[in-house]
């Protein structure tokens, strides 16, 4: 059983900062809750993983391999852009007219090169 | 108003095409930084969300530090250093900061000098470099303002391909900040060289900018 905090209402999902939705997909990953973990993804990272599994979304997202949720150690946001670090994980997230969405989750430093992520688009 | 219009033409033609050329950037980096946007998958901004961006102020701050600093080095280069044959350069035998006499400063001023000319001490001092001073001071703030702003229009950038942030002092050592700052100050450098070169041997009639049409190429610090 997750504790801690728990997640934002769906409601309100379009209205939190990037740490409240990081924490919210990591959340609704680890209770199983696939729709709601695609809803906090990008529409292109959304259809990545989907195409690439050959699973809808809410199905494919729970097939990563993704870290326990864990509280939320560091937000940085620039411009539209955001970097979330939890104890567990690292998070990429970007501001749409619907709210902040993840570009990229379950990332790993790379030295000079891009992230790499269990969850990313492209 | 006629009257006014003709005698401060030249600042008034000029503040125009800034406003002008400065708008024309808003609509153009607007539309180059939506294009980037949608390559990489993410949200497009109005035009009012663009102008009150970093990425908008850091395209405009560079611009700023390097013209203020080519102005800065400009003239206190040119209370020193000559350039035979040039009207941009004070004539071979007046480098330096000349007598007080000739700057009619302290006891030489006039009745039409302005009053920190004639006041002595500190504020004739001040006055005496205010042009170089508030030049630099601008250099600063606006090179200053590229820093702030270029770390974070560039962190946005990291962040949309998934590469981590930079602090403000690994951002002011990257290649980043210096190939903003150093392809502005080559041109700017350029430019100020050709100037006080080309007016040595080519001539536009009417220009305080360039020697009289037929003053000879030797001559120098005449204007036309």
């Amino acid at each position: 059983m997750v504790s801690g905090c728990s997640g934002p209402d769906r409601s309100t999902l379009g209205r939190v900062g990037p740490d409240r939705a990081a924490t919210a997909f990591t959340h609704a990953v680890a209770s199983s809750d696939g729709e709601l973990a695609c809803t906090l993804l990008s529409d292109e990272v959304s259809s990545t993983i989907a195409e690439s599994s050959g699973m809808p979304c809410p199905a494919a997202v729970l097939q990563a391999d993704l870290p326990a949720p864990s509280a939320v150690q560091g937000v940085q946001r620039y411009g539209h852009q955001a970097f979330v670090t939890t104890g567990t994980d690292t998070v990429f997230l970007s501001e749409f007219p619907g709210g902040w969405k993840i570009i990229g989750v379950g990332c790993s430093p790379r030295g000079e090169k891009p992230y790499e992520c269990a969850v990313s688009g492209g | 108003m006629r009257t006014f219009i003709r005698q401060n033409s030249l600042s008034l033609f000029f503040g125009v095409i800034f406003l002008a050329a400065l708008v024309g950037q808003a609509f153009a980096g607007h539309a180059e930084y939506n294009a980037q946007l949608v390559t990489d998958g993410l949200a497009t901004v109005s035009l009012g969300r663009y102008i009150t961006s970093s990425s908008f102020a850091v395209d405009v701050a560079e611009n700023w530090q390097s013209e203020y600093l080519q102005f800065l080095l400009y003239i206190l280069a040119t209370v020193w250093f000559l350039q035979r044959g040039s009207p941009e350069s004070k004539s071979l035998d007046e480098a330096g900061t000349e007598s007080d006499k000739e700057q009619k400063v302290g006891r030489y001023a006039d009745d039409a000098s302005p009053v920190a000319a004639g006041r002595g001490g500190l504020p004739t001092a001040l006055y005496s470099s205010s042009l170089g001073l508030v030049m630099g001071l601008i250099f600063f703030a606006s090179w200053g303002m590229q820093s702030l702003a270029g770390r974070i229009a560039y962190n946005e950038e990291q962040l949309a391909q998934l590469q981590g942030p930079v602090s403000w002092s690994e951002y002011v050592t990257s290649a980043d900040f210096w190939n903003r700052t150093l392809q502005n100050w080559q041109s700017e450098f350029l430019a100020v060289g050709s100037m006080a070169v080309f007016s040595i041997y080519l001539r536009q009639r009417g220009s305080p900018e360039s020697k009289p049409v037929g003053a000879a190429h030797t001559s120098t610090g005449v204007e036309g």
